[in-house]
């Protein structure tokens, strides 16, 4: 199933209540096949989830992370995909400076009425996550 | 899925007490059945592993316990219909799904609902057709209503207009509307008066306003020697739920075509005046201009009234006098919808249409008093020359000054100085703050149909609000860990709502709780982890997240 010794990735993903999540869902209930290796939590809004979230899951372990909002200009909270934008901008170069592995982290606009661009991002990460292998820094720090 | 698997590792996860298939969740015996186990096994939280949430919300409320510590997650949709041929992976998956699902329940606190007064009054401001309207409809339905208006009569721009293309009479309606609106006991008029500030938030606002000419008043009084009631120089103080913005618009100034220099040029407005009040005489020629000021780079709009004006006094020429020529310079003529046919109605009348060019503009001179325009006529590919008696420029629409509103209340406007929507087509008199409301020309160019429509619109927008006794939060709202905050004032910048405030006495920010739709940008942008997001705090999320790995 996979060319990486069997590896089989652990991926987080932070998906807000209105767009994303709601994305999701029709994908499933579309009978779209993703990877059982992503592991969603429901937030109200990304820019609710604070940049020490998606780094304890690195530094914990996670092979992959991703923040999902809604499509630019559709944010149920007028701005808040844009805050969360920057946010992300900001920690991707941090972790890059730093040497760590910026493409861990991803971040993608899906929409409520996007299962399929939901079913496909998860496909397409889950994949490049699996060719990567495992999260260094899931053995060698602890947290 | 193997679901007995799932059963029994959900049965050894922290803190479960009672693990239990239920075939049709759905079912009013299934629920009350839920809310007894949980009574008899002294839960404090449930976890419905079920479809999609939208289906399962209501659930949750009849299980009889406060409902946000009842989680649900669509087990179907993320675990089995997306890893069809794969029941163990699905397996696995559900229980990590499940295990995150207790994590969060474990550490949910009980939120309850918090609940404020509502000033059950609306302030409309502006007193034009709109304005009237709306607050004619919110009387009528029983609240109290201010009508503020800066000037000393109502009406507005409508006072200017003498009839629709369509032949109604706006003199007549306007009589009526005003009429009404002053003797309705529950609306308080406010002439002559501007408001200067504005506080507080969706029912609860306080609004002060001067009335200018009283003010004057009082200030001739005391110079004059005498002395003035102390409460005559104060500003009135109203206290309203909601607040509708009507605040208008006018007919811009146009630059170009000699306005100003020659008084045979006048505007749709102004000849509209003269068509009807007679003193316009034999008319043998008239020219008119469409789009004076509209649709180029300055103002890139397009004022949406003025070809159907056009329309109406050219077809009101011909009906005075049906041998007059009668030549309309225009870009696209906009008569949408059903205003076609008097486009129609005034071809078949021999009124010409000449369509120019933005960058071929007709030219106007002043040749000893008399009119001469040159323009190229595309049909005929030459230049045409027109020698009018009178020339009638379609002038823009622009909005009035809305700075000092903006300014005050922190609403929001376009490029074009426009109030803006919350969201064009789910919100379309809502603004992004709650409980104010928005109509008229202030909002964008409208016929006085659409006007009414809007405020109407904005009126019924209006009650439901102020129709609610209390207006109670939502449970999943931001709150402050007092002891921790510092008062940066972080959060108040970043809170798109206006939902948070510095108390200054005690150096912390504070939530109005019924303005936070509960994003949780503050918990963010928090430097001191002070901000929190009832159920979905940092505990809840970073637990999740371990468990989730």
């Amino acid at each position: 199933m996979s060319d990486n010794n069997g590896f089989e990735p652990t991926i987080v993903g932070y998906f807000c209540n209105w767009c994303t999540y709601a994305g999701a869902d029709l994908a499933g209930s579309s009978r779209l096949q993703y990877p059982h290796n992503v592991r969603g939590i429901r937030v109200m809004c990304s820019s609710s989830v604070d940049p020490m979230y998606l780094l304890r899951a690195l530094f914990g372990g996670a092979d992959g992370v991703i923040l999902c909002g809604c499509e630019p200009g559709d944010c149920h909270y007028i701005s808040g995909n844009y805050k969360a934008r920057r946010r992300m901008m900001v920690l991707k170069t941090v972790l890059e400076t730093l040497g760590l592995e910026g493409d861990r982290l991803w971040m993608r606009w899906i929409g409520a009425p996007d299962g399929p661009k939901f079913a496909k991002t998860m496909n397409e990460f889950t994949e490049l996550i699996r060719e990567k292998g495992p999260n260094p820094l899931g053995t060698a720090w602890n947290v | 899925m193997d679901m007995g698997k799932l059963a029994e590792a959900a049965k050894a996860m922290a803190g479960v007490v009672h693990v239990e298939e239920v075939p049709f969740l759905c079912t009013k015996e299934a629920v009350s059945s839920i809310g007894a186990k949980i009574r008899q096994h002294k839960a404090n939280g449930a976890v419905l592993a079920t479809c999609a949430l939208f289906a399962t919300k209501k659930l949750a409320a009849g299980i009889g316990i406060d409902p946000c510590l009842v989680q649900t997650f669509n087990l179907r949709e993320e675990a089995a219909w997306s890893n069809k041929g794969n029941p163990e992976a699905a397996t696995r998956k559900a229980i990590a799904l499940t295990r995150m699902a207790v994590e969060r329940v474990r550490l949910q606190e009980a939120c309850p609902m918090r609940v404020m007064d509502m000033k059950q009054a609306a302030l409309v401001i502006g007193g034009g057709l709109a304005g009237m309207v709306a607050a004619q409809s919110i009387a009528d339905s029983g609240f109290d209503v201010h009508l503020v208006e800066k000037e000393t009569e109502l009406g507005g721009n409508a006072r200017r207009i003498y009839s629709t293309v369509q032949g109604s009479d706006v003199q007549a309606l306007l009589r009526d509307t005003i009429e009404k609106i002053e003797n309705d006991p529950k609306i308080h008029v406010y002439k002559d008066a501007e408001v200067s500030e504005i506080s507080g938030y969706a029912g609860n606002f306080q609004v002060a306003f001067a009335q200018q000419r009283e003010a004057a008043k009082v200030e001739a009084e005391q110079e004059a020697g005498q002395e003035a009631s102390p409460e005559k120089g104060s500003k009135p103080l109203l206290e309203v739920g909601a607040i509708v913005l009507a605040t208008g618009g006018e007919g811009g100034i146009p630059t170009e075509y000699l306005y100003g220099k020659n008084e045979r040029v006048v505007t749709q407005e102004e000849f509209e005046k003269r068509l009807f009040d007679g003193t316009l005489g034999n008319v043998k020629s008239v020219a008119m201009i469409q789009c004076v000021g509209s649709r180029d780079e300055k103002r890139p709009y397009c004022s949406r009234v003025c070809c159907s004006q056009a329309l109406k006094n050219a077809l009101r020429v011909k009906e005075m006098s049906p041998g007059a020529e009668v030549v309309v310079f225009c870009r696209d003529l906009m008569s949408y919808g059903f205003l076609e046919q008097y486009y129609t109605l005034a071809r078949d009348k021999g009124v010409l249409f000449i369509r120019y060019e933005l960058d071929k503009k007709p030219e106007v001179k002043d040749e000893g008093g008399k009119l001469k325009i040159q323009a190229v006529e595309p049909a005929l590919r030459g230049m045409v020359t027109v020698e009018p008696d009178w020339l009638v420029l379609s002038a823009p629409i622009v909005p009035n000054d809305q700075s000092k509103l903006v300014e005050i209340m922190g609403v929001e406007t376009t490029e074009d100085g426009f109030f803006k929507e919350a969201e064009v087509k789910f919100r379309p008199v809502d603004f992004v703050k709650d409980g104010i409301f928005v109509c008229g020309l202030g909002h964008s160019p409208r016929s006085i149909s659409e006007s009414i429509v809007q405020a109407q619109a904005a009126g019924e927008r209006t009650v439901a609000l102020l129709s609610r006794p209390q207006l109670s939060s939502g449970r999943v709202v931001s709150e402050v860990r007092e002891r921790w905050c510092a008062g940066c004032e972080m959060c108040i910048q970043v809170c798109p709502y206006d939902a948070r405030y510095k108390d200054e006495e005690r150096g912390i920010v504070l939530v109005r709780e019924a303005l936070c739709q509960g994003c949780g940008a503050c918990v963010v942008a928090c430097p001191s982890g002070a901000a929190r997001l009832r159920g979905f705090s940092d505990t809840q999320i970073l637990s999740m997240t371990e468990v989730a790995i």
